[in-house]
This record gives C-alpha cells, sequence and structure tokens, in this order.
C-alpha cells in the first residue's frame, strides 16, 4: 500500500469466489508510531475483463473511505 | 416461388455438439444461439463473397406472405473454396433452402450450416471440418540427416490444421463440449482441469456468460495451447540455419512465435519480458520437439473455453509427427497460482497437404460480425 517511502506491507488478501469479494488487511504505524490496523473490503467488478476493478471501502482506525483498484 | 415458407424449429440441446460457425474470430456462441435452428426459405438477392466471412441474402415470405430479410452468414470463402464451393455457386434469383443457427440478437441473421437449391436438391454446402477426415498414413517426412520434418516435404507444401480436440483438459477426460469448448454440462467444470478454487469460479464464470470477455473476441492473440486450436491453422517454419522454428498461425493476425533450438538455457518469467506467446525454447528428443516456454502475460485465454492462468504459467510442449498426416500434441500446463499440480493434454492435428494458410485478418471479422438486413 502506498508505494514509495512509506509503504505498507500488505499482510493478507482473501478472496471469497462465491461472491468475489476482496478483503486486504496491514498494519502499520501511524506519524507517531502506534500501531494502526489496515482493512479494504471490496467487490470484484468486470470479472471477465483483463482490467476488472475492485471497489469497496478501506478503513483505518477510525477513518473510512472509498477505493478503487484497476488492473492496468 | 410463390409459396415460401418460413419454419422456425428449436431444438434441444444436442445441437450444442453440432459443427457450429466455428471457423471466426468471435466468440460464435456470443452471437448465434446454438440452442435454436431455423429452416429458411426464400429468394437470394444479394451475395458478398468476402473475406473472412462470406454471406448471401434471401427473401423469406411466411405464412402470412409477409416478406422478410435474412442475412446468412456461411463461412470464410478460402475454406468453402476448399471445399468446393465456389462465388459462382449460388446465383442471385435462384431460391434455396437454409439450415442454420439464428443469432441470439434476435435480428433476421443465420449461420447455414446447409444450403441447398431448390431447382435441383443439390446441396451446396456442409461443414468443412466435417469432410476433412484423415487421409493415409505416408511415414513422416526427413531432412537429409534424418530429423522428422515438421514442415512440408522436400518441394512440397501444407500446414497443419483441424485440431482433435475442442478445447484442453486433462488427459483421460471425456466431456461433451461444443466446438468453443463450451461445456453441455457446467458441472463438469471440475473434471477439466485441477483448478484452484479462484480458477474454478472465473472459468465456470466465463462458460456461463458464453465467452462473452474472450480476448480473441477482440483480436487479441491465442497464446499457449490455443494457438494450435485455431480453426486457420499454422506452419512450422523449420529454420534450421538459425536454430529456430517459427509457429506462424493462420488465424488472428498471423501471428508468429519462435522456438530456439540453439541450446540456450531456459530464463524464469521473472527474467523476461511477458508476452503472449512466451519465451520458447526447445530441443529434439527422437522424434519429438520438446519446447519450453515461461514468461507468458495475463491477457489472453490459454484455450478455448476459457482455461485461467497466471504469469506464473510454465508449459513444457511435445510435437511429434507421427507419420505425415498427423501431429500429436501434448502440453503439461504448470501454474501452481491457477492449478493445483502440474496437468497434461493434448491432442493430434491433421496435415492439409498442397495448399498454404491464408490471408486472414481479424479486423476485418470484427468490422463485419453483423450485417445490415
Amino acid at each position: 500500500m502506498n508505494p514509495g517511502p512509506d509503504a505498507i506491507a500488505i499482510g493478507s488478501v482473501f478472496l471469497d469466489v462465491t461472491n468475489w469479494t476482496v478483503r486486504i488487511e496491514a498494519d502499520a504505524k501511524d506519524s507517531a508510531g502506534k500501531p494502526v490496523h489496515v482493512a479494504a473490503e471490496g467487490k470484484l467488478e468486470d470479472l471477465g475483463s483483463y482490467h476488472r476493478k475492485i471497489s469497496g471501502v478501506w478503513r483505518q482506525g477510525g477513518v473510512a473511505g472509498d477505493f478503487r483498484i484497476t488492473r492496468d | 416461388m410463390k409459396r415460401l415458407v418460413l419454419t422456425c424449429i428449436t431444438i434441444g440441446l444436442a445441437i450444442l455438439l453440432a459443427a457450429g460457425p466455428a471457423s471466426s474470430q468471435r466468440s460464435a456462441s456470443v452471437d448465434y444461439d446454438n440452442s435454436r435452428q431455423v429452416r429458411l426459405q426464400g429468394i437470394v438477392t444479394k451475395i458478398d463473397w468476402v473475406n473472412p466471412h462470406a454471406y448471401f441474402y434471401i427473401e423469406v415470405r411466411d405464412a402470412a406472405k409477409t416478406v422478410t430479410n435474412w442475412a446468412i452468414e456461411f463461412g470464410n470463402p478460402i475454406d468453402l473454396e476448399r471445399d468446393g464451393w465456389r462465388s459462382s455457386s449460388l446465383r442471385i434469383g435462384e431460391v434455396v433452402t437454409v439450415e442454420g443457427i439464428p443469432v441470439r440478437a434476435g435480428t433476421r441473421q443465420a449461420f447455414a450450416k446447409s444450403v441447398t437449391l431448390n431447382s435441383t436438391g443439390k446441396r451446396l454446402f456442409t461443414p468443412a471440418a466435417a469432410k476433412r477426415a484423415a487421409a493415409s498414413s505416408e511415414p513422416a517426412p526427413r531432412w537429409p540427416d534424418g530429423r522428422v520434418r515438421l514442415g512440408p516435404p522436400d518441394g512440397k507444401k501444407g500446414y497443419w490444421a483441424v485440431a482433435s480436440a475442442r478445447s484442453l483438459v486433462e488427459n483421460g477426460v471425456n466431456i461433451p463440449m461444443n466446438d468453443e469448448g463450451l461445456l453441455v454440462n457446467i458441472s463438469d467444470a471440475e473434471k477439466v482441469a485441477p483448478f484452484q478454487p479462484w480458477a474454478k469460479a472465473l472459468y465456470e464464470y466465463r462458460q456461463r456468460t458464453l465467452l462473452k470477455d474472450d480476448p480473441y473476441r477482440r483480436c487479441l492473440p491465442p497464446g499457449g495451447p490455443r494457438q494450435f486450436l485455431m480453426p486457420n491453422g499454422f506452419q512450422f517454419i523449420e529454420q534450421r540455419e538459425l536454430d529456430r522454428t517459427l509457429v506462424l498461425l493462420g488465424g488472428g493476425d498471423h501471428n508468429w512465435r519462435a522456438i530456439y533450438t540453439d541450446g540456450r538455457p531456459q530464463g524464469t518469467s521473472d527474467e523476461v519480458v511477458l508476452t503472449y506467446y512466451g519465451s520458447s525454447v526447445g530441443h529434439w528428443e527422437g522424434d519429438t520437439l520438446v519446447v519450453d516456454s515461461v514468461g507468458y502475460n495475463e491477457k489472453f485465454w490459454m484455450s478455448n473455453g476459457g482455461l485461467p492462468h497466471t504469469e506464473a504459467l510454465h508449459l513444457v510442449e511435445r510435437f511429434t509427427r507421427v507419420n505425415l498426416n498427423t501431429l500429436k500434441y501434448e502440453v503439461t500446463v504448470e501454474d501452481p497460482r491457477a492449478y493445483t499440480r502440474p496437468w497434461t493434454g493434448g491432442w493430434s492435428m491433421q496435415w492439409v497437404p498442397d495448399q498454404e494458410i491464408q490471408e486472414y485478418f481479424c479486423e476485418e471479422n470484427a468490422e463485419s460480425t453483423f450485417r445490415e438486413e
């Protein structure tokens, strides 16, 4: 996550093929050095396409937001 | 001529196994409804004898005497000429009976499985694949040093086509599917190959959606084993002075693939630029050319029917020319991200003597997929 100097290694990725949902989890540290858990859960869209997408919601502590990842 | 009739017949699942419009670039099951059949009788009004898909048009009058125009696709002109059909075999004004497969879209278009001239009862057209039965079994041709030739005998021409299988499945598995690799029973999916769960789910999705996302349909190359399932065949160009063999494909965009036999070591998929045909090195084991390939991208389907793979795909292909007319193809698939273990499948291909592969370009096909009524 966040490729570059503050990159976070992805801890786990889980794909549920019964409904094509994906859960991505990672553990990082915030600016104060406190451990923080990051989780992003989304659904695979346009499944048959090479350029398929995952759209969903990410959460980090009490903060949440939408995300979309598209395969180039 | 006054008694032209239109009869639409729905026949069952059995037609899924019949020869369909397989010589096109597109996934015909998406366009044509293999579960139905139409029988049309009408007057020929126009003939488009164009590559890659020939069409003729007929005026059909139904029981209420309503006249409609139908577009009839009947194959690739090169294949048709090979099977004895000429542009002059059918003339404007003649009355014909057509049996074929209608399009799904509900427009008046069908793919002909047979065309009969009403005036003479002569059947003009039968599917090409049915005509190309195996021929004689002369010994495999050889180079002066005794090595088997994968191409034509000295001074002759020809190419390979007509794979004996419709899709790649694991050896020993025999399950019904149509020419495009669509399973008759989706529950057979688990028998096709030792899928990882996600790969099986994706394969089933591709099957359930009638292969609509097939990259080949959008003119992308048929990498992996699929290149040897293409209806327009392929040629081996053995460049012995360069220690390499080129595979020249008759379908798609006439793509080519190089197999290096100069003893260079095979790299890993991390070391090569990922491509549709991968990085291939080969060596001979007796009369068998053994080819090891890695470095595949994920932008293609490696077989008819939508078998998934990943960039970790590693193929070992074995080409054995059993005799002049028969090439045995066997491939071992190793892709631990998509399959739980290595597995092997294959088929044989038939020599088409005294002919060259012909011009065929996918882009033309995309433009002419559907015709105006």
